[in-house]
């Protein structure tokens, strides 16, 4: 095919075709999950607290996540006054695109990802530092006191878990000895023993709980802080914009979940591989996504089980626990690596 | 020309194009948060151009680093600081042409060297070794084997960054109350709680005859 | 090739952060800024040759430069808020304790 003296073969036109198909189908499972998780998340919550939760959209209210977004859809979309107007407006949109492009290197089953680059694991943190911004310009632009001061938490605790969460990821880097999210599974298949949750399991808490903190989750909500600053950075917003921080912030548990689940828990490997089970055995999609399910549990249990941390007390877990934490273990790792110890450092 | 290397061409030219445009709004952003995002916008698409130049690791860096820490914190700086505008901008009119005169005459000496027929470096033949390795290991090995001293020192350098960063800002302010949460958990009820009675055998009063 | 575009974009980006030094001399914390994209523009052009070159030293170059740019970026603003916190103010005028 030929445009003004351009050739695009037959394979580029495929390969372009592939991958836009990848990405709308990648986008709207991950819309489609947020929804759900919302759903998920007050039926859970629902019950934890002998309620019954949503039951009166559709059959055992399965369709009240599509409710909530019609609703949202056709509030009005207000914009204060002494707002700075194109921030305001575009700080949603640059909460919710890291959110979204973080997705394309996920590896979803062997050999199955967007875009299998070689520093995945990096692009994945250099993205997942990208969502705070949004947070903060949102808190700014609306030039409102609770929204700035849940800017200013959201932007100390962020930069504060980013630094715990790093060396988590460290860990992984070193045992696997690659960036490659598809190679870094791969390490871990051949059976449930050569997860990395095994060798690094302090790592492994700092991560989810970091993980927690960095999508400012309860029982790390001081950012919207609903008891003292209403709603924090996103007091002001309504309608559609309000949908996009919503979104995004559902989007975020799920890639951190889904990381998780790769770096530490074998990704799309199955827990019974190397047994004879047929099936069972088998690595695939379902795998990840069962993973991905139970650290979403996690996720909503906390938020039912305890009660919100106070400002100092956050920043001291992170400085004083998690960072020294991280650091002996890969210590300790470096030693294991040294000696060849077990299944994981053996190279 | 193939598809790949007209999407190359463009990908560059439309990320060139908003780095100078930004790069332009940084400076002259009326205010700093302003300024800051500009930055922040040229930093990215700065990351872009790496990228494309093959060098994604420093790419990807360039974004996790500077994007991610650096400006947050900038930002974060900017943002708590009470910046008067009006005295801030005196003088940005009055030292414009001067600025508009150096930098084009900068411009201008750095295109010529690139330009000059006589340096030659238009007309030189590109000496493109396309690397083995993917450029994360290459670095990598270079890096931590040929150059572990420089990288050493330069881990050395940011802990110093550190440290100097901390002594600066933090201070010792009297009168704010801190909590020590493990003196908390310490507590037992014998150190906070002494029972008195305060009619002890003997005393007048006891027992309600009214004395 | 794209070795003279790439330096190209380089020297103008210099060259803005040069101007914007002029123009905002005043402002401590525009002038810091001008100072990160004056190194972005120096590590652009290193990128370019390493690329155009085939080697990693320019490569090497860029990741140092870049571990020096943040120790001295974290060490800028926190002389930046002190100032503010002693001044008021982040303009460079006021800074004149050691002018006799």
């Amino acid at each position: 095919m030929t445009f003004g003296g351009i050739t695009l073969s037959p394979e580029d036109l495929r390969a372009v075709v592939r991958t836009v198909g990848a990405v709308v189908l990648t986008t709207v499972g991950v819309i489609l999950s947020v929804a759900y998780l919302t759903y998920a998340e007050r039926k859970v919550i629902g019950y934890m607290q002998a309620r019954l939760g949503p039951n009166r959209v559709g059959r055992w209210g399965l369709l009240q996540p599509f409710a909530d977004v019609f609703k949202l859809l056709s509030k009005e979309p207000v914009i204060p006054d002494a707002a700075s107007r194109a921030v305001f407006v575009g700080a949603p949109l640059l909460v919710l695109t890291p959110a979204l492009a973080a997705w394309a290197v996920i590896p979803f089953a062997p050999h199955t990802a967007i875009a299998p680059i070689n520093a995945g694991l990096l692009y994945l943190l250099a993205l997942t530092s990208l969502g705070v911004y949004g947070v903060i310009l949102a808190g700014w632009a609306s030039n409102s006191r609770y929204a700035l001061l849940g800017a200013m938490r959201s932007a100390a605790q962020i930069v504060s878990y980013e630094i715990a969460m790093g060396f988590a990821l460290v860990g992984v880097l070193m045992a696997a000895g690659t960036l490659d999210l598809g190679h870094l599974v791969a390490r871990q298949a051949p059976n449930i023993l050569h997860w990395y949750v095994i060798p690094l399991l302090p790592l492994f808490f700092v991560y989810f709980i970091s993980a927690v903190a960095e999508t400012n989750r309860a029982p790390f909500d001081v950012v919207e802080g609903e008891s003292e600053i209403v709603a924090g950075f996103h007091v002001e917003y309504s309608g559609v914009m309000f949908a996009m921080f919503f979104l995004a912030e559902y989007a975020n548990m799920i890639l951190v979940s889904t990381l998780a689940a790769t770096l530490f828990l074998g990704g799309w490997a199955s827990p019974f591989a190397g047994l004879p089970w047929g099936l069972l055995a088998a690595p695939g999609f379902f795998w990840l996504a069962l993973k991905v399910m139970i650290l979403l549990f996690c996720f909503l249990w906390f938020r039912a089980t305890f009660p919100r941390f106070r400002y100092d007390q956050i920043m001291r877990l992170g400085w004083k626990v998690f960072v020294p934490l991280t650091i002996v273990w890969i210590s300790l790792e470096g030693v294991a690596l040294w000696y060849r110890v077990g299944p994981w450092f053996a190279r | 020309m193939t598809a790949a290397h007209l999407l190359v061409e463009g990908v560059f030219g439309f990320f060139a194009t908003v780095l100078v445009i930004s790069a332009l709004g940084v400076v002259v952003a009326r205010n700093p948060v302003h300024a800051a995002l500009f930055l922040i916008l040229s930093f990215f698409n700065a990351a872009v151009l790496w990228v494309l130049l093959g060098a994604e690791f420093l790419g990807i860096v360039l974004v996790l680093v500077y994007v991610g820490a650096v400006m947050v914190l900038l930002l974060f700086v900017v943002m708590m600081l009470d910046i008067d505008l009006v005295v801030i901008r005196r003088g940005f009119v009055r030292h414009a042409p001067l600025a508009a005169v150096v930098a084009l005459l900068l411009a201008f000496e750095i295109g010529y060297v690139f330009w000059a027929r006589h340096l030659g470096l238009v007309s030189l033949a590109p000496p493109l070794r396309p690397g083995t390795l993917p450029n994360t290991r290459a670095l990598g090995l270079r890096l931590y084997r040929d150059d572990l001293y420089p990288f050493e020192i330069a881990g050395f350098l940011l802990l110093v960054g550190v440290v100097a960063a901390i002594v600066l800002t933090l201070t010792h302010r009297e009168g704010v109350r801190r909590q020590d949460p493990s003196a908390q958990v310490r507590v037992e009820p014998a150190r906070r709680i002494r029972l008195v009675d305060p009619f002890p055998k003997g005393t007048p009063g006891k027992g309600g005859e009214g004395g | 090739m794209p070795l003279f575009d790439d330096l190209a974009v380089s020297a103008v980006v210099f060259a803005i952060a040069l101007a914007g030094m002029f123009v905002n001399r005043k402002n401590l914390v525009v002038l810091l800024m001008c100072i990160e994209l004056m190194l972005l523009a120096v590590n652009t052009s290193f990128v370019a040759w390493s690329a155009w070159w085939g080697g990693l030293s320019g490569q090497v170059a860029v990741f140092f430069v870049l571990t020096v740019a943040a120790a001295e970026a974290a060490i800028g603003l926190a002389l930046l808020v002190v100032v503010f916190r002693n001044k008021r103010s982040v303009d460079v005028d006021t800074i004149d304790t050691l002018k006799g």
